[in-house]
C-alpha cells in the first residue's frame, strides 16, 4: 500500500512540473512569436540610425565587401544606399578592440570621403562612463575629417586635441574611446582600401 | 479588512523595504544604478515578475507538491522573466542594452523567491497581488533613488539630462561600484534614522495619550 502511494506522489509530482513546464513554454512561444526580433532587420533598423534611407547589405568577403583588419578593429559589415543612383555612400559596421568589456561595434557612414554620421551598434559599456564614448556628442569628433588614401587614422589623446586627427578620449573612459577609434580606424582602411585604391562605388 | 489590505499594500514601501530594510536583491541594486532611469527599468521589470509570479503562485499554491515546489517556482519565475526580456528587447532595446545581464538575473532574485515562499504560497491571490506591487514598488523607488543620487553626483545628469555645468565638476566615482557602495550605504542610514524617528513620535505620542485617558476614566 506503501509503495502504491509513493509512486502515486512521485507520479503527481512529475505531471504537475510537466504540466507547469508545458504551459510556460506555451507562452513563451506565443510571446515569441509576437516579440521576435530578425537579426537583418535589427541591423537595417540601426543602420537607419546612421542613413535617412533604404540600405542593403553587402556581404564580407564578396567585392565590396572585403573584411580588413587594422589595428585592433575590424569591419564586420558593409552596406549601401538600395536607389543606385547615390553613390560614395558607405555605412560601414566596423569592432574596435581594448574596450572595458572586450569589443565594441559602431556604425560608421561614410559619405563622399568623410565621416558624416556615427551610432552605436552593439557595446555593453559602463553607463554613464563608457557609454560616454557612445553618443554623438563623443563621435562629433571624427566626423568631417577627409580621408585621402595616406590618412593614418585618428589618435586617442587625453589632453586638448591639436590636429584634426586626435580625440579627446573620454575623461574616466580612455579604454571605451580607444576602442570607438579602433573601429573608427578600421572604417577608414577599409574606405582607404576598397574605394580610394581599389575603386569601388 | 481594509486596513489589512492597505498595509498588505504599502509594507514593501517604508516598513518592508526590499532594499533598504530587507537588504535583499543587492546584486542588481548596486550594479544598474549608475543611471536614474536603469534603475527604474530595472524595478518596472521586477515589479511586473513579481506580481505575475505572486498571483500565480498563490493560485497554484494547493496544486504544487510540496516537495518540489521551488523548481515549480523557478520555472514561473524564470518565464515571466523571459516574457519581460522579449518585450523589451523588441520595444526597448537600448534599456535591454543597459540592463545587460542583470535582466535574465531576475530569475534568482531573492526578493522574488523570498516573497513566493514566504507570502504568495500561504495568502489569497489578492494580498498576494497587493504584496507583489507593494515589494516592487517599494523596490523601483528605492533604486530610481539610488540612481538619481549616483547619476547627480556621477554624471551630474538627471535622468540623461545634463544639468548646467555639473558635468564638469561631477565625481566619477561614484558611478563605479564603489560609489555604488557609498551611496547605497549612505541612503540606508538616512531611510532607518528617519523611520526610527518616525516610529519613536509615533510611540510618544501614544502614550501621551495613555496616561490622559487613565485620567478622565
Amino acid at each position: 500500500m506503501k509503495r502504491k502511494s509513493l509512486t502515486y506522489e512521485i507520479l503527481t509530482t512529475a505531471l504537475v512540473l510537466v504540466v507547469i513546464a508545458g504551459i510556460a513554454g506555451a507562452l513563451l512561444g506565443l510571446v515569441n512569436h509576437f516579440t521576435k526580433v530578425d537579426a537583418e532587420e535589427l541591423t537595417y533598423r540601426k543602420a537607419a540610425a546612421v542613413y535617412d534611407g533604404e540600405l542593403t547589405g553587402r556581404p564580407i568577403q564578396e567585392g565590396i565587401g572585403q573584411a580588413i583588419e587594422y589595428q585592433g578593429g575590424r569591419v564586420v559589415g558593409v552596406y549601401v544606399p538600395k536607389d543606385p543612383s547615390v553613390t560614395d555612400v558607405f555605412v560601414l559596421c566596423a569592432e574596435g578592440s581594448g574596450a572595458y568589456k572586450g569589443t565594441l561595434k559602431v556604425l560608421v557612414n561614410i559619405t563622399g570621403g568623410k565621416i558624416v554620421s556615427m551610432a552605436k551598434y552593439e557595446a555593453d559599456e559602463t553607463p554613464g562612463l563608457g557609454s560616454k564614448a557612445l553618443v554623438d556628442s563623443y563621435f562629433k569628433q571624427y566626423y568631417g575629417v577627409t580621408i585621402t588614401p595616406s590618412f593614418e587614422g585618428f589618435k586617442v589623446v587625453k589632453s586638448a586635441p591639436l590636429s584634426g586627427s586626435e580625440v579627446k578620449a573620454v575623461s574616466g573612459a580612455s579604454k571605451s574611446s580607444t576602442a570607438v577609434t579602433n573601429a573608427v580606424n578600421a572604417a577608414i582602411k577599409w574606405y582607404q582600401t576598397v574605394v580610394l585604391i581599389g575603386g569601388a562605388k | 479588512m481594509k486596513n489589512t489590505k492597505l498595509n498588505t499594500l504599502t509594507n514593501g514601501i517604508v516598513k518592508s523595504n526590499p532594499t533598504f530594510k530587507l537588504v535583499l536583491g543587492t546584486c542588481p541594486t548596486l550594479a544598474v544604478t549608475t543611471q536614474a532611469l536603469n534603475g527604474l527599468a530595472m524595478g518596472a521589470a521586477v515589479t511586473f515578475v513579481l506580481l505575475c509570479s505572486n498571483v500565480m503562485i498563490s493560485l497554484l499554491k494547493k496544486v504544487i507538491p510540496d516537495r518540489v515546489r521551488i523548481p515549480a517556482y523557478v520555472v514561473i519565475i524564470a518565464t515571466f522573466v523571459t516574457v519581460v526580456q522579449m518585450v523589451m528587447q523588441k520595444f526597448l532595446p537600448s534599456l535591454y542594452d543597459a540592463l545587460g545581464v542583470f535582466l535574465p538575473l531576475i530569475v534568482v532574485n531573492c526578493i522574488i523567491l523570498a516573497r513566493a515562499e514566504a507570502f504568495a504560497s500561504c495568502n489569497p491571490v489578492l494580498d498576494s497581488a497587493l504584496d507583489g506591487i507593494g515589494m516592487g514598488f517599494g523596490f523601483t523607488l528605492s533604486l530610481t533613488f539610488i540612481g538619481i543620487v549616483r547619476e547627480l553626483l556621477g554624471a551630474g545628469s538627471f535622468f540623461g539630462l545634463p544639468i548646467g555645468s555639473l558635468g564638469n565638476v561631477s565625481m566619477t566615482v561614484f558611478i563605479l561600484p564603489a560609489g555604488g557602495f557609498l551611496v547605497y550605504g549612505t541612503l540606508m542610514a538616512l531611510v532607518n534614522f528617519l523611520t526610527r524617528v518616525a516610529e519613536n513620535r509615533k510611540y510618544e505620542k501614544k502614550s501621551e495619550a495613555k496616561p490622559s485617558a487613565e485620567k478622565e476614566a
